[in-house]
């Protein structure tokens, strides 16, 4: 791919447009039962899954967009219709001004993709191997190819494994190299699709710096899927939550936080083992003389708390945080499993 | 499997047209002949529709290979039973399988394949069951063997698999009666370990081999595999693991 | 188009090139196990055909051809079909199609050049050769130009049948995930074990199931017929290359549909087993 290949894209705006996406599967459900053996095989059972529905967003040309939900709420599929590898039921999708179905060769030069959990390496060769291959089947002239290996080598340290066999690097390397790989011909946008799955702590530390080193350029758009809200929110400026094939948000994180609860905790370590009574607090725990509490995002006011516990107790010291958001998605999930109607998946 | 999708069921039609493929085959070799190396055409039909009932058991494949390939061998390790417990138990159901699917109708449409289903004798029948047992054992052990031999060389399973299934169908007598080869040949291929897998039963059942000499043979490749196969195991478990783990 | 599927081709043959020769060890083992494989895979027929003087009505020079024959026509699809591209269901059924259709390329052209490995069953290449040639000095058969044109096309006529026979079954992947994998298998096994035989003594429907459902016979049976004379007419002659286009017309048709199915129903399931290993 060469440059001239990106004439016509705007500089900004619009780069991803999903408008009233509908997916739908069939899903066979044959029944484990042997006597049911004669029927699975000739009037096999199915459901309709509704993994998309009526979903509608935009991502513009720099942005940072983190995909997230639950496991089976759509997330996948909305990442395999993003990439042309499937089509929508109704709606319609397009990418950089293109049908990422119709439009797929021409699209997926300027798209990168690095999925956790499949590696684009070849497996028996080293990564120099695989490199090489991408440049010739991506076109990728030689200057780019070069500047971007050496982008790869330098920012991801894919030079240690540069001669290395593809199944006999970490998950951490193999990684890496799968993300210096997909940004060889220096894509718009990049899928990553559980991008930190199985890193270690120093692995996705790393990969995460690169990728906020990427978007700062502003060149490259990201959409990114993880389970790990934390990294999400470290990485993104805007979280788009999929719950049961519904678009349940589309904002920032801050926004997320203030509207389905932003939990603080008061911790106060006490010269007693009682903890002090503190109306508008609750209490989580105690172990010996800390006592730790939740408080509602926003009414609390800390000074009086602790103007309060002061008349029950000697206050020896005080922390105040912000509950992990780890912490406020899963309450977010317990209250979608409340509410999720009865047949959905 | 079977109960998720009909076409499955193709398969075992692929292995009848085989089947029949074969009988017609033979009848042209044999006809206008009498007997040829120690056998009559009847034996050698009875004997390649045998073959073709009990493909599976008379050329085990545990799934061993793949599981190392696939790195499940450790989970294999955490299940509350031996290794070869687990795989042969895992076998044996596929098996159930393709019996009740392709082996029963092969049997059942032998009259009209104008073949003789039968064993040569009662005693025939009597002693192929033991052999049969043993050519199992024997299978099971050549494919841990097998298995071994993927770890330590470290290599891919797609070539070794392919020159195995090529050497087996050759050595084990389960395309062509062994004593159908020239020069005699198969008279010194029936005593390496693959003619205890095909060859040795079926000769059993068709009449066409000596019971005793064949059972004896078939005990000692048996027990000598196991062996060493134990061996090769204690020796290579820890190169299987990181291979396979 | 055709610079750059020869690109890839180059590309492919390096890769494959620096697999096999990784190291030593594993170059001999590599082509140790290669020569086996390929002797082994036409040693029962060829010892019978000794044993009985030929499989009537072909006599044991005459099989002999028919077993080289079988053995070329094999080494194309080999060649080009290797990391599953010959076996096409294994991709499809475990989503492995997924890695194709984020190249910027049409997918018939990665499937086109991503398994070709020109260093894999080159032991195979050798004796085909050999022992068609040794077959066909032995009969005296006469290698003139047209009976070489004959040859060429219906030897390109097998090759091709194969491979759309393959590609067939393969694609009903698109359609039957699960079972495709494990009956395109079987199909392409039976077809192996079957093309080294004379299929004369089958009976009318047999034999016709072996040229058209199951074309095992146009893998070497058929076209040899042709080729040394036991069929006559110019017909016999084209029929290999007639079919193997038909076939060839059908897999196209079916991959296009397949495609079709792809982009509604996706994969739901991956595993990375077999996948450009």
């Amino acid at each position: 791919m060469h440059r001239s290949d990106r004439a016509g894209t705007p500089a900004s705006g619009t780069v991803v447009e999903c408008r009233a996406v509908c997916k739908a599967f069939r899903q066979r459900q044959p029944s484990e039962r042997p006597r049911d053996l004669l029927r699975n095989l000739l009037h096999p059972r199915f459901r309709t899954i509704e993994a998309l529905r009526d979903v509608s967003f935009t991502v513009n040309r720099g942005e940072v967009v983190a995909y997230a939900g639950p496991n089976g709420a759509g997330k996948s599929t909305t990442i395999k219709l993003l990439l042309g590898m499937l089509a929508p039921t109704s709606g319609s999708v397009r990418v950089l001004g293109m049908d990422p179905v119709d439009d797929r060769t021409r699209y997926v030069g300027r798209i990168g993709v690095v999925f956790g959990q499949r590696t684009e390496l070849w497996w028996d060769h080293p990564v120099a191997a695989s490199y090489e291959w991408k440049r010739v089947v991506w076109d990728i002239p030689r200057e780019r190819f070069d500047r971007m290996c050496g982008v790869a080598r330098e920012l991801l340290g894919v030079g240690e494994s540069w001669n290395t066999l593809a199944r006999e690097l970490s998950l951490g390397q193999r990684m890496r190299a799968d993300l210096g790989m997909a940004m060889l011909h220096e894509p718009e946008i990049l899928f990553l699709d559980e991008p930190t799955l199985g890193l270690d702590v120093l692995a996705k530390r790393s990969m995460t710096r690169l990728v906020r080193q990427l978007s700062a350029t502003g060149s490259v758009t990201v959409m990114v899927t993880s389970h790990d809200m934390n990294e999400l929110e470290q990485l993104a400026g805007r979280v788009i939550f999929i719950e049961s094939g519904n678009l349940a948000y589309d904002g920032d994180f801050a926004s997320l936080r203030r509207e389905f609860g932003d939990l603080r905790r008061l911790v106060l370590e006490t010269d007693s083992a009682t903890p002090p009574s503190l109306p508008g607090a609750e209490l989580v725990g105690s172990h010996g003389l800390r006592h730790e509490y939740r408080l509602a995002g926003g009414g609390a006011d800390v000074a009086s708390l602790l103007s309060l516990a002061g008349e029950q107790c000697r206050v020896l010291d005080v922390e105040t945080h912000r509950a992990p958001i780890d912490e406020v998605i899963a309450g977010i999930y317990e209250h979608w499993g409340r509410t999720r109607p009865a047949g959905t998946p | 499997m079977l109960g998720e999708n009909p076409l499955f069921l193709l398969t075992y039609l692929l292995r009848l047209l085989r089947l029949a493929a074969l009988l017609a085959i033979w009848r042209a070799v044999f006809a206008a002949r009498g007997q040829v190396g120690g056998m009559a055409v009847d034996q050698v039909l009875t004997y390649t529709l045998l073959a073709g009932i009990l493909a599976e058991p008379l050329n085990c494949r545990t799934g061993l290979d793949r599981s190392l390939w696939e790195g499940a061998i450790v989970t294999r390790m955490l299940q509350p039973m031996g290794l070869v417990a687990s795989f042969v138990s895992e076998m044996a159901g596929r098996w159930a399988v393709g019996f009740a699917f392709c082996s029963l109708p092969m049997l059942l449409l032998a009259p009209l394949l104008g073949v003789d289903p039968w064993p040569a004798s009662a005693s025939a029948a009597a002693w192929f069951g033991l052999s049969l047992a043993l050519a199992i054992v024997v299978g099971v052990a050549l494919d841990f063997l097998y298995g071994a031999a993927i770890a330590v060389l470290k290599t891919d399973i797609w070539m070794l698999d392919g020159m195995r299934h090529a050497v087996a169908l050759l050595l084990s007598g389960a395309v062509a009666p062994l004593a159908l080869l020239p020069w005699g040949m198969g008279r010194w291929m029936q005593w390496l370990p693959f003619g205890a897998l095909a060859s040795a039963p079926l000769q059993i059942y068709t009449g066409a081999g000596d019971a005793p000499m064949l059972l004896a043979l078939q005990a000692f490749w048996a027990l000598a595999l196991c062996l060493f196969g134990r061996w090769v195991w204690r020796v290579t478990r820890e190169r299987m693991v990181s291979y396979g783990g | 188009m055709a610079a750059r599927i020869l690109r890839l081709w180059a590309l492919y043959a390096t890769l494959d090139g620096m697999w096999i020769a990784r190291d030593f060890r594993s170059f001999i083992f590599y082509y140790l196990a290669d020569a086996v494989t390929a002797v082994a895979s036409v040693a029962g027929v060829l010892l019978l055909a000794q044993r009985f003087d030929g499989i009537p009505p072909w006599t044991r020079d005459q099989v002999v051809f028919l077993l080289g024959f079988g053995m070329v026509a094999r080494f194309v699809p080999d060649m080009l079909g290797n990391y599953n591209v010959l076996h096409i269901s294994r991709r499809i059924g475990r989503g492995q199609l997924d890695h194709i259709l984020v190249q910027p390329q049409p997918v018939w052209m990665a499937l086109l050049t991503e398994g070709f490995a020109p260093f894999w069953g080159l032991l195979s290449l050798a004796p085909g050769v050999g022992l068609m040639v040794w077959a066909g000095q032995r009969m005296g058969l006469e290698a003139t130009p047209p009976w070489l044109l004959a040859f060429a096309l219906n030897l390109a006529g097998a090759s091709a049948a194969l491979t759309a026979y393959a590609a067939l079954w393969g694609f009903a992947a698109f359609f039957q995930p699960r079972a495709a994998e494990e009956i395109s298998g079987s199909a392409v096994d039976l077809m192996t074990d079957l093309k080294g035989f004379p299929l004369d003594a089958l009976g009318p429907g047999l034999r016709t199931a072996l040229v058209t459902v199951i074309p095992a016979g146009l893998m070497a049976w058929y076209p040899c017929r042709a080729l040394l004379g036991l069929d006559h007419g110019i017909a016999a002659l084209w029929a290999t290359p007639a079919a193997a286009a038909a076939l060839c017309c059908a897999a196209c048709l079916t991959f296009r549909m397949g495609m079709k199915r792809y982009a509604q129903v996706g994969s739901s399931r991956y595993t990375s087993f077999g996948h450009r290993r």
